[in-house]
């Protein structure tokens, strides 16, 4: 997603109250700016994701469950706490 | 048996009273039938998002299973469940519940004003959430004949006749409330059981260990392949943003920012579950009963054969909580496409009495239905259900969320990607398109080409909707 990561900020004035000094700014842009810290937690989701469907993790094993296995486990408990954690924090600085 | 049949007895009894304190307020009202008055709090709301996505699926198909197809291939279809959430969260929550009004159809019809649009999703929603239903409801009847010695059907018949009344006379504040109480009787009996047993075990480690040296199988991924463990992973992980059951909860949210919260406890309280099953209850099972002819028993089986009466009996009230907390939010969904997205235009101006009246109707139909389906249920319980849900995430995903965030996308691309997602998908589940690739990965790609020519080659929307939907992300409705 493309944009300078203050969405809050930037959308607001897209719904009126700055549109006429943002349109041409946000004018060339193919998305709506998203927070910066939401776009790299959806990153690095995704990237955790995929890394963890890697052939090799199906064969390695630890404790007899292949490590495919054990990264979805993992997985299944930080993007909870990594999204909470982001919005927390964008909650704070407001 | 007794003490069993009585625990589940009083549970029923507590929902069906549920619902008849509910109706007294919500039958007068749209608002309150279908989003609840839209002022469910964080914490409430995040239990009953819970309890509506962990399924009989959840706890009887989970452990179906990864007994049957290993550890790893388990954890990825329900991990594509939970990544889903951070990408609801993140890409559709708070505009959607900003949008204001009462179903997915609502918000697509409006971005994508089309005949197609306000006929198409309504039917894929009915034909997909009941084949769901369907599979919520063989839950029931296996759970209850194999613990209560309560027949096949007569159990089907006496869940559906509870759920389906306290929905079609409470809506959403029954839902809500009975949910609440579904995901914490969820939550004590599976952690409460996996805890047991790891007890008794020594360790987790131990457990697993125990369970992997006698059953190899068991943690090895690969059985179905890659391909199989992606697709599983990719349709929950592209559904959550946009299942019907799941959005109509973060309609009812106080604001937007609590429905992003309420989505990411939810989260964490399912991991919790699954992962409590998956490697505490199931390794248990696995040494316990090796040769199980269908893998849905394992769950039931390890209760009797490890937990005295009572708890036995919590744990049938814990796994028909599974089914009715799914059921009755897929009911919902499924009569507000037919009552709402479908008949919406022809009950206008009839009068709330008779628009309650219909409401009512329909879910009774729906429930009927499914019913019907259910006493001839599928072989394994994931596979069929999933299917279903394929189907929605393969049409909805892209043209919602690129109805949110693309500011090209428009009426001729949100059209295609509908047609093309849901079409490629049915083309490829019934073997007419095998490029080698999981047919939801193809049916995705294809609604995304479909929306991108769109976006290229068709007539630009009006430039009032692209400052409309920017102000779904600033945090104000649309305008009139």
């Amino acid at each position: 997603m493309a944009g300078d990561g203050h969405a809050g900020r930037d959308a607001g004035r897209d719904a009126g109250t700055d549109a006429g000094r943002n349109a041409g700014r946000d004018a060339g842009r193919e998305f709506l700016p998203m927070p910066r810290g939401e776009r790299r937690a959806l990153a690095f989701l995704l990237v955790f994701s995929a890394a963890s469907f890697l052939p090799a993790w199906r064969h390695l094993e630890v404790l007899g469950v292949a490590v495919s296995g054990w990264m979805m486990a993992i997985l299944m408990l930080i993007s909870p706490l990594l999204t909470l954690w982001v919005f927390g924090s964008a909650g704070r600085r407001r | 048996m007794w003490v069993e049949r009585i625990v589940v007895l009083v549970y029923l009894a507590a929902c069906t009273g549920i619902g008849v304190l509910a109706s007294r307020r919500v039958l007068a009202s749209r608002d309150e039938y279908w989003v609840a008055g839209r002022r469910i709090g964080t914490a409430v709301n995040a239990t009953a998002i819970m309890a509506s996505l962990a399924s009989g699926g959840s706890i009887i198909g989970v452990m179906g299973l990864a007994y049957s197809q290993g550890i790893p291939d388990a954890l990825a279809l329900f991990a594509g469940a939970v990544i889903g959430f951070p990408l609801a969260s993140i890409l559709v929550a708070r505009q959607l519940r900003n949008f204001g009004r009462y179903t997915i159809t609502d918000f697509l019809a409006f971005r994508f004003p089309s005949p197609v649009v306000r006929l198409l999703v309504p039917l894929l929603i009915v034909a997909a959430f009941s084949t769901y239903m369907v599979a919520q409801l063989k839950a029931a009847g296996i759970t209850a004949h194999a613990l209560l010695d309560v027949p096949y059907d007569t159990a089907l018949v006496i869940a559906t006749l509870v759920f389906v009344a306290y929905v079609s006379i409470g809506g959403m504040i029954a839902i809500t409330w009975t949910d609440v109480v579904q995901g914490l009787i969820m939550l004590v009996v599976v952690l409460g059981a996996a805890l047991a047993l790891v007890w008794r075990a020594g360790s987790p480690v131990e457990l697993i260990r125990q369970a992997t040296d006698a059953a190899p199988e068991l943690g090895r991924a690969a059985q179905g392949g890659v391909a199989s463990a992606v697709g599983y992973f990719t349709i929950w992980a592209t559904a959550i943003p946009v299942i019907p059951h799941i959005v109509m909860r973060v309609l009812t949210a106080r604001d937007g920012r609590s429905a992003q919260l309420s989505l990411n406890l939810a989260m964490l309280a399912y991991s919790a579950m699954i992962l409590a099953a998956v490697l505490a209850i199931v390794p248990v099972g696995r040494l316990g009963f090796p040769e199980l002819a269908d893998a849905d028993q394992v769950f039931v089986r390890v209760v009797q054969a490890e937990f005295p009466p009572l708890v036995r009996g919590v744990a049938v009230a814990a796994v028909l909580a599974a089914v009715m907390s799914t059921s009755d939010a897929l009911l919902l969904a499924c009569s507000s496409a037919i009552a709402h997205d479908l008949l919406g235009g022809v009950l206008a101006g009839r009068g709330e009495r008779v628009r309650a009246g219909v409401q009512v109707g329909t879910a009774w139909a729906v429930g009927a239905l499914a019913l019907c389906l259910a006493l001839s249920p599928p072989e394994l319980l994931t596979r069929f259900y999933t299917a279903g849900i394929g189907l929605l995430s393969a049409g909805l995903f892209v043209p919602t969320v690129a109805g949110l965030w693309w500011r090209r996308a428009n009426r001729t691309g949100g059209v295609g990607a509908l047609v093309a997602g849901s079409g490629t998908y049915l083309l490829g589940l019934v073997g007419g398109l095998d490029l080698g690739l999981p047919p939801i990965v193809v049916a995705l790609c294809a609604s995304a080409a479909a929306m991108w020519a769109g976006g290229l080659w068709g007539a630009p929307d009006d430039p009032e909707m692209g400052r409309q939907i920017a102000r779904l992300h600033a945090g104000a409705g649309v305008g009139p």
